[in-house]
């Protein structure tokens, strides 16, 4: 009896063991997760969010223009005014700016260094990279911005921005760059920041004519105003520096974005200001997968 | 009697010039206060400076009239940038693309 006894406790020990290894071989206890702040928000997944809502917006609304050719801004919605352009792309405007450009950029600062000093890749093809944020400085830096902090870094004067030579510099940066894909990301919190400020200029009316650039851009892009065409907001930043047939000069998205202030009556904000380099990256965000095809020009 | 009648007349016409010149100053003063705030919340209208700018001229001119309506304007110019600015503040995101 007693070894009989002795049996079933060995038999029900061994039964337990099996029963307990069976249970570990299957299941894996989870750890608890705990999120850090980091984790708590995929900042980037937020904005690739927010790129294909705007990417399908505009696909939807021109059915069709292929995603990629609204690089070329009005020009890809209205064949009239498409073939008008690319006549004159055939002897373009902003041509002698790149020339100009060139020169500027190989002239030697009175310190024997030039701007290939100061960017990656001696300043060649690094259009798409930019705006970019600084997690140094905690701070969107645009290419014309890039290119005064440059010259201040190699003992010379900030040049103008909106037009002339700093926007003939960044022609030929472009133009250096043609066909590169712009891919700009928000790597943290501070710049995820910078990208919803940008966006909530871009969605905010102001001005007497109470508009904001959502109005015009997005919700009636392709209507008339006037006898001009809105053009659709994706892919604005891809062909800056611009030829305006307006101006008849070239000038920056900084220089655009202040006459477009001025056209609903706002007064607009001092160029390379914060919430302009916030609003340039927002809008070149919305344009990532679309290539460089800068300068460019408008009517 | 009719002198002190005549003197008396003066000085309430007068009372009356400067009481109304304190007025338009002071309408053109809030008008100022109001576009530095606009301003400041980024949403200050284009067309803001130039009817204060345009009111002082006209108070210094003497058209006090001209001059009061030119500040009201622009003050309400300002009010309303700075009711744009508060809206668009708390609103924005309605019109964001969802």
């Amino acid at each position: 009896m007693k070894t009989l006894n002795t049996l079933l406790i060995i038999t029900l020990t061994l039964l337990m063991i099996t029963a307990c290894s069976d249970n570990g071989s299957n299941q894996k206890i989870e750890e608890p997760q705990v999120a850090t702040p980091e984790q708590t928000v995929d900042y980037q997944l937020e904005v690739d969010l927010d790129v294909k809502k705007f990417r399908s917006y505009y696909s939807d609304k021109f059915k069709n223009v292929a995603i990629e050719d609204f690089k070329d801004g009005v020009y890809a919605i209205d064949e009239a005014s498409r073939e008008q352009w690319l006549e004159i792309e055939e002897f373009p405007p902003y041509e002698l700016s790149i020339d100009e450009g060139l020169e500027f950029f190989e002239t030697p600062f009175a310190n024997g260094k030039t701007y290939s000093s100061c960017f990656e890749n001696g300043g060649q093809a690094v259009r798409q990279n930019y705006p970019y944020f600084d997690t140094e400085t905690n701070q969107v830096i645009t290419l014309e911005l890039a290119i005064n902090q440059c010259r201040e870094k190699n003992g010379e004067q900030p040049l103008s921005y909106g037009i002339g030579e700093l926007a003939a510099v960044s022609a030929y940066m472009a133009n250096s760059s043609r066909d590169k894909i712009f891919d700009v990301k928000v790597p943290n919190e501070e710049a995820y920041a910078a990208y919803i400020d940008g966006k909530q200029f871009f969605y905010s009316k102001r001005g007497q004519l109470n508009f904001s650039c959502a109005d015009c851009h997005l919700k009636i892009s392709g209507s008339h105003l006037r006898a001009d065409i809105l053009s659709p907001a994706i892919g604005h930043p891809t062909g800056m520096p611009v030829y305006r047939s307006n101006w008849g000069e070239l000038g920056t998205i900084g220089h655009r974005y202040r006459e477009c202030n001025k056209n609903v009556r706002a007064n607009p904000l001092p160029y390379q200001s914060e919430t302009y380099r916030n609003l340039e990256y927002f809008q070149t965000i919305m344009s990532n997968g679309l290539a460089v095809n800068g300068p460019s020009s408008r009517k | 009697m009719r002198t002190l009648t005549y003197s008396v007349m003066i000085l309430v016409l007068v009372f009356s010039f400067s009481s109304h010149l304190k007025a338009e100053k002071s309408l053109i003063n809030s008008a100022e206060t109001a576009r530095l705030e606009a301003k400041k919340l980024g949403f200050e209208w284009s067309t803001t400076s130039a009817l204060i700018k345009q009111a002082i001229e006209a108070l210094e001119a003497g058209d006090k009239d001209k001059a009061s309506l030119l500040a009201q304007k622009a003050l309400k110019e300002a009010q309303n940038a700075i009711k744009q600015a508060k809206y668009a503040e708390e609103n924005w995101q309605d019109a964001a693309l969802k």
